[in-house]
């Protein structure tokens, strides 16, 4: 039994609970015969679906509303981002802008335990991967003295890395819809390692028997790379490749998150 | 509108810096001319006349329909509210800059010696603003770890909408005079001139 | 011609703003005082609500509800627990509101806030008694359930309290509890999904916000009507037309009358959101 953190700002359940045994788990294997589970192809990404934007016409201007906002959807992974600023910042740097992002997965958003309220050591991490992924693309000379917050938060997980490249564009959609200066658009892909093949865009079940997992974001017209991370033993040829296949894939998404950004000026102004 | 009217995303190469000039969202890079937020492309068209002999290109900028949230800067006319006043400074809510609102208000402050711009040693801060009263100032300075600079020296800055003592909206009568029609008392105040 | 008229607009538009951004309240009392809201609303008129259930595949009941800006989803994961000694055939139903600095600017990172405290409270109480605690129990005094429901507000536009329960009412009614077993020997609990059974739900709950605004009552306000609001009413009503819930906050008194109009209105909203769920 596991202890559940007594939180005395929350309404709290009983002190100790556990997630049951699940005999229904069966032999499904995530990868057979060169196949994918889901049917897709090795280098298939899961389709992508964008909403930027308030859902309902904004009437009348806001001042707690976000200046941008995203709703992003890859497969099952379900994320939502909204930025705030350019606002008074508490860094205040002369010269140039701040970019904080904060991140936290909802308590029902991972297949397996809860996740507790109290943000984890890995949300952390994760908020400074996409602060570190996405901060070159910003013109935070355009700001000086201002800071820019990303909020995401993961409705849904499927694949840990899979979901950070997911909340990386799920940033450039809201920064794109908020109208901040961006040098590009950011594209992020994940690929892992299967019986020495590369799979493109692993779900949780595919992650969880693959000895290594990369992901690569992009910024495409300078060609530039902002962030990569591997997880797992590779021989470096291999991540090589990876980030050969990886690069492509992001171009793949980028013109994805294009698409959905240009449709969505072309809606009728609210 | 025109037949030009192209959507692009940030990043998307618009042209050549040897062919165009760089407007609003837009930066440069190695020669090209990129866009820098998501928006309409636009050329606006060298004006005829130019005083000098280089010739006047084209300008290539990206333009968005919906409102921008503003940030101050020097030389930006904004809109506050006088938050706090003490002798030696007044803080304001800054809440728009050039007609665009702020998503938060940003922190400014305006120095006794900033108020006006003749006989600075002889203002006194309780007869130019008081908390509560919404000013129109000029950026002057990006100031300090928390606030900006401002100043109301010019004529068309200093107080736009102030309540008297007795809760009434004061209608300006001279520079440094508003006065509540309802009471028909008179408090000092650093007016701006109402612009016609 | 059409530059002028935009650019006029344009003018028009930046005067509005100006006006809304200087004397927020005086914006919205121009409106309430021609009997109208700055929406275009009438003052018994509700926002465009939307309820989706089964919108996460990770948690065993979820929901999406959007009232006009507002949106919440709601996720229940079920776990395993002891029993509490008091009521060993009792299994857990807890709910959480959580308001994060991401669906507005009002709200600052770190510890719940005020609100979304006084919201989570009220709800939990609210649902104390929609659902049979009992049928969650496995083997009684060993293990029961524990259903741990969160309401992750994305975006906040006014109303958290109407949207949230309607989202937990949505969420319990795509609730798929796996058929579970005690080992004994073990104390292992074991489940299969396959085999899964709906959760009844005592009564379904529908509820209505109205809000006090100088003297007008207004229904379903958004944030900027809340900002100036200063009292509330909450009218919950159940399947079969009784008031489950009133709840009145705020320093101003309200008059019977006005109580009387709220309920008539939440009758009016019941019958309409019965339809959606």
């Amino acid at each position: 039994m596991s202890a559940n953190i007594f939180d005395r700002r929350r309404v709290n359940g009983p002190p100790r609970s556990v997630e049951p045994l699940y005999t229904d788990e069966g032999d499904v294997k995530p990868f057979t015969n060169g196949g994918r589970a889901d049917g897709r192809s090795l280098d298939q990404l899961r389709p992508i679906f964008i909403k930027t934007g308030p859902l309902a016409v904004q009437p009348t201007f806001s001042p707690t509303a976000p200046s941008g906002s995203a709703y992003y959807e890859q497969g099952k992974i379900r994320i939502s981002c909204a930025v705030y600023g350019p606002r008074q910042g508490r860094k205040s740097n002369p010269r140039m802008g701040s970019f904080d992002c904060d991140f936290q997965y909802a308590p029902f958003s991972c297949s397996w335990k809860r996740r507790p309220h109290i943000k984890g050591a890995d949300e952390k991490e994760i908020a400074l991967i996409l602060e570190q992924a996405m901060a070159p693309a910003i013109r935070l000379e355009a700001y000086p003295k201002a800071c820019i917050d990303a909020f995401v938060t993961v409705i849904e997980s499927d694949g840990k890395f899979a979901t950070i490249s997911a909340a990386i564009n799920c940033i450039s959609a809201a920064l794109a819809d908020a109208g901040i200066e961006l040098y590009d658009i950011v594209a992020a892909c994940s690929m892992s390692l299967n019986a020495s093949q590369w799979v493109s865009d692993c779900n949780q079940a595919e992650e969880d028997v693959s000895q290594c997992s990369l992901f690569v974001s992009r910024m495409p017209s300078a060609d530039e790379i902002t962030y990569l991370l591997q997880q797992g033993k590779t021989m470096p040829d291999q991540t090589d490749r990876a980030v050969q296949t990886c690069s492509n894939s992001c171009a793949r998404v980028y013109a994805v998150l294009s698409r959905y950004l240009q449709a969505s000026m072309e809606q009728p102004a609210s | 509108m025109s037949s030009e009217s192209v959507i692009v995303t940030p990043g998307r190469r618009l042209g050549l810096t040897q062919e165009y000039e760089s407007g609003p969202g837009t930066y440069v890079r190695n020669g090209m001319i990129y866009s820098s937020i998501l928006g309409t492309k636009k050329i606006e068209q060298a004006l005829a006349e130019t005083s000098d002999d280089s010739i006047k290109r084209p300008m290539l900028f990206v333009e968005r329909q919906n409102t921008k949230f503003a940030i101050p800067v020097i030389g930006s006319e904004i809109l506050g509210r006088v938050v706090r006043i003490n002798p030696r400074a007044a803080s304001v809510a800054i809440m728009m800059v050039d007609s665009a609102p702020c998503q938060e208000d940003f922190q400014g402050i305006v120095r006794v010696q900033d108020i006006r711009a003749t006989e600075k040693d002889l203002v006194q801060m309780i007869n130019s603003f008081r908390p509560g009263d919404i000013i129109r100032a000029e950026v002057i300075s990006l100031g300090d770890q928390r606030s900006y600079f401002l100043a109301t020296t010019k004529n068309e800055h200093g107080v736009v909408f102030a309540q008297s003592e007795a809760g009434n909206s004061m209608i300006p009568i001279s520079w440094e005079e508003m006065q509540d029609p309802k009471t028909q008392t008179i408090e000092k105040r650093k007016c701006a001139k109402p612009v016609t | 011609m059409d530059m002028d008229d935009t650019s006029e607009q344009q003018q028009v538009a930046f005067a509005m703003h100006t006006f809304e951004r200087i004397h927020h309240t005086e914006f919205q009392r121009r409106f309430l005082s021609q009997n109208t809201r700055h929406d275009g609303r009438a003052f018994s008129q509700f926002r465009a609500t939307h309820v989706t259930k089964g919108t996460v595949s990770t948690a065993q009941g979820s929901s999406t509800v959007r009232i006009g800006n507002t949106t919440v989803v709601c996720g229940i994961k079920a776990e395993v627990s002891e029993p509490d000694v008091k009521t060993p055939n009792e299994g857990y139903l807890v709910t959480n509101v959580e308001l994060s600095p991401m669906c507005s600017a009002r709200f600052r990172p770190g510890a719940p806030s005020d609100e979304a405290q006084v919201a989570s409270e009220h709800i939990h109480r609210l649902f104390g008694k929609a659902v049979d605690l009992a049928t969650l129990c496995i083997e009684s005094g060993q293990a029961v359930w524990s259903l741990s429901a969160d309401i992750v507000c994305l975006k906040y536009d006014g109303n958290i309290l109407d949207t949230a329960i309607l989202a937990l009412v949505a969420a319990l009614e795509d609730l798929r509890l796996p058929e579970a077993q005690l080992d004994s020997a073990t104390g292992v609990v074991s489940a299969d999904r396959t085999i899964a059974r709906q959760l009844t739900l005592r009564k379904r709950l529908f509820p209505a916000t109205f809000a006090l605004v100088d003297t007008y009552l207004v229904a379903d306000a958004d944030d900027a009507e809340e900002q100036l609001a200063t009292t509330s009413v909450l009218v919950v009503l159940d399947d079969s037309g009784r008031l489950a819930n009133i709840w009145k906050r705020g320093a101003c008194p309200v008059s019977n009358e006005t109580i009387h109009q709220c309920i008539e209105s939440a009758v009016e909203r019941a019958e309409t959101i019965s339809k959606t769920l």
